[in-house]
């Protein structure tokens, strides 16, 4: 399988890596404020689309373990900081409490001890792609969310309804039910590297609660709320999202 | 039932694009006249230049208050990203310049805008962009016309001056089949009427000066990015799917996903060529859009009411709006502008340019000048205005006959409008 992994627009370098995970129904461009902008500040920079997603062929993972290991193999033994949003924070987790992985740090970014799926949206998931992409953008925000984006001209709203509409069949519903079935829990414990937990304060999808409470399960991780944005704090606030990500990669 | 959470049409054209400013608390969003923007430091200038980051450097680029123009109108019209231009005659370049370059070729309804012929026709070609005009009704002949060099299949929603309506499903079909996005002028429909995007239109473009505005005040034109086209899989967007050296060769579909082209429109086209909107002129146009919803309704019901008048009038040998049912796109124009057809309309005075010159001069509430969509009601004669540098055949093939004039009808007191259409056909009576 060719996996399809963006690198910033710099050709990737030996080493270290920063590496960055979306999350279900996405792909690579949700990371496009940082992986261009980290990719010439001299990091080496990888963001995969994960298999059905994006640009990379081939059946989604029907597990986050799944996905994991595809993910593992990819990575091979380059020394790695994992960035992983929602689905890809659990991915990056599962990755993390892998051996075989040589991990330099962990940013788990709107995420949870244990992610809920609403049934509404599973149910949209599998048999009508067009509402669940909006049920996904309307919890993605505040509520009444009017705009303000910081890229200029952008309506992120439909951005992500675009993005969702435009992964294969299934792949949505196959990722919120192996995002449902993970036990991000029993798994924290076991993390030994330097985390931080990164929460949109108005996130919906995986309140910003949530979030805290796995934190306070991996031994010594860091958690900070991003005010004002929702599930998608890298997007909605990216200089202050960025800076928060500088400082832990230059720690 | 659970349903997803979005604002209403009304409720985006008044809110969206804006949230209280942090600092003083102002509600509506501040005139931002300046023409650069401080850098936190050089290493924050490097990031903005390279397109690392989002926000605004100078306002050919960017600026805050014509950002909100542009999210606003991207909501509305259900679209990723738009941009704002000085007029919509450079939201269509800017579109042109965007997926065109020397050698490749569009196709068009026959039935647009005579600024766009003129452009198609006159202009592009000595770029090297060559024109295939079509009758927008005729599915078989728009297919038969696209070629490996097609970059864009160009249509008005309404048409311009004939009222024809484009099917926009259909045409979605067809351009897509070919890997060719579906370009939409929707400026006669406004997104209220219609919003291409949802009949598969992938980018849309207005004449703000119009509608939008709705008070015959300023100049503007944007471009909206629906989103949907795949420019990866089409295999004929070289400028959006391989690495452009001016950003140390971005590849703009890598990294703009969904919103690929009106990311190199903005990054390119207004640095290039620098047909952007200024700050006042976008606080006009959010007023504009504020009322937008309310304005259409009095405009489309205003329009019945002429067009059912002059149906009825003597002298009067047809008229054109599609919300007739004697219109040939009649039941095209309720299944995509199921609010109303708009309110420009066209009728042909049996007594040919003659009778509409005098006509044109009988009237007194009508204004006549070279506009569409005011607050006020105007008229034209689009034979010897407007589309007056188009040749006989592409005259005939937009619909233009000696005795067409073209109505904007606006939202006065319609008794008003009335009484004034009735003396100007008696004026314009041999």
């Amino acid at each position: 399988m060719n996996a399809y992994i963006h690198t910033g627009g710099v050709e990737t370098r030996p080493g270290p890596a920063v590496v960055f995970i979306h999350g279900a129904g996405m792909d690579h461009t949700v990371w496009r404020f940082q992986t261009r902008w980290l990719a010439n500040r001299g990091m080496a920079v990888l963001a995969p689309d994960l298999p059905g997603h994006g640009r990379t062929p081939g059946a989604s993972g029907s597990s986050i373990e799944e996905a994991a290991a595809w993910l593992t193999d990819q990575l091979g033994t380059r020394p790695v900081t994992l960035v992983g949003h929602s689905m890809g924070s659990l991915i990056a987790l599962e990755c993390a409490a892998r051996s075989s992985i040589l991990l330099e740090g962990l940013v788990l970014v709107s995420t949870a001890a244990r992610m809920r799926v609403h049934p509404a949206l599973l149910e949209a998931a599998t048999t009508d792609l067009p509402t669940a992409a909006r049920l996904v953008a309307g919890w993605s925000f505040r509520s009444s969310h009017h705009g303000g984006h910081p890229e200029p001209g952008t309506w992120q709203k439909a951005a992500t309804v675009r993005l969702v509409e435009a992964s294969s069949a299934g792949v949505l519903a196959n990722d919120l039910v192996a995002c449902a079935a993970y036990d991000a829990a029993a798994v924290a414990p076991k993390v030994t590297a330097r985390t931080l937990v990164v929460a949109g304060s108005d996130d919906r999808m995986t309140p910003a609660t949530g979030a805290a409470e796995l934190a306070a399960l991996i031994p010594g991780a860091q958690v900070t709320v991003v005010e004002g944005t929702g599930h998608e704090p890298m997007l909605q606030s990216p200089r202050r999202f960025n800076s928060i990500l500088w400082d832990f990669l230059a720690a | 039932m659970v349903t997803p959470d979005a604002l209403g049409f009304e409720t985006l054209a008044l809110r969206a694009g804006v949230e209280p400013d942090e600092r003083t608390g102002a509600s509506n969003i501040p005139i931002y006249l300046s023409s650069s923007f401080v850098f936190e430091d050089t290493d924050h200038a490097a990031s903005l230049f390279n397109l690392e980051v989002p926000g605004h450097l100078y306002s050919r680029i960017s600026n805050p208050t014509v950002a909100a123009f542009e999210e606003r109108m991207a909501a509305l019209e259900g679209g990723v990203g738009a941009v704002a231009t000085a007029s919509g005659q450079a939201a269509l370049a800017l579109a042109v310049t965007t997926l065109t370059g020397s050698g490749a070729h569009v196709v068009a309804s026959s039935s647009l805008y005579g600024g766009t012929v003129n452009l198609l026709v006159h202009t592009l070609p000595r770029f090297g962009v060559d024109t295939t005009f079509v009758d927008v009704s005729d599915h078989g002949a728009i297919e038969a016309a696209i070629s490996d060099a097609t970059r864009m299949v160009l249509v008005e929603t309404i048409g311009n001056p004939a009222m024809t309506v484009a099917d926009l499903p259909a045409l979605a079909d067809i351009a897509h089949r070919a890997g060719v996005p579906l370009v939409v002028d929707n400026t006669f429909a406004t997104p209220y009427l219609c919003r291409p995007a949802e009949w598969g239109a992938d980018i849309v473009f207005h004449s703000a000066t119009k509608f939008i505005s709705g008070h015959g005040s300023v100049i503007g034109g944007v471009l909206v990015d629906a989103g949907t086209f795949d420019w990866v899989g089409s295999g004929r967007f070289d400028l959006l799917t391989q690495p452009y050296a001016p950003y140390r060769n971005i590849v703009f579909s890598d990294q703009f996903g969904p919103a690929a082209f009106i990311a190199r429109a903005r990054a390119e086209g207004l640095r290039d060529f620098g047909a952007c909107m200024g700050a006042e002129v976008a606080y006009r146009l959010l007023e504009g859009l504020e009322t937008l919803a309310v304005r259409m309704d009095r405009h489309v019901s205003n329009a019945v009411t002429v067009v059912k008048h002059l149906e009825r009038a003597g002298g009067v040998s047809a008229v054109l709006y599609p919300g007739l049912s004697s219109h040939r796109d009649h039941a095209l124009a309720d299944r995509l502008m199921p609010a109303g057809a708009g309110s420009i309309l066209s009728f042909i005075l049996e007594g040919g340019r003659d009778a509409g010159r005098r006509f044109i001069e009988g009237v007194r509430v009508f204004t006549h000048l070279a506009n569409v969509g005011d607050a006020r009601s105007l008229v034209i004669h689009p034979g010897s205005t407007t589309h007056a540098q188009l040749d006989a055949a592409a005259m005939a093939a937009a619909g233009i006959v000696e005795g067409l004039v073209r109505m904007s009808v606006g939202i006065e007191d319609s008794a008003d409008l009335i009484s004034d259409l009735d003396r100007a056909l008696r004026a314009s009576a041999p």
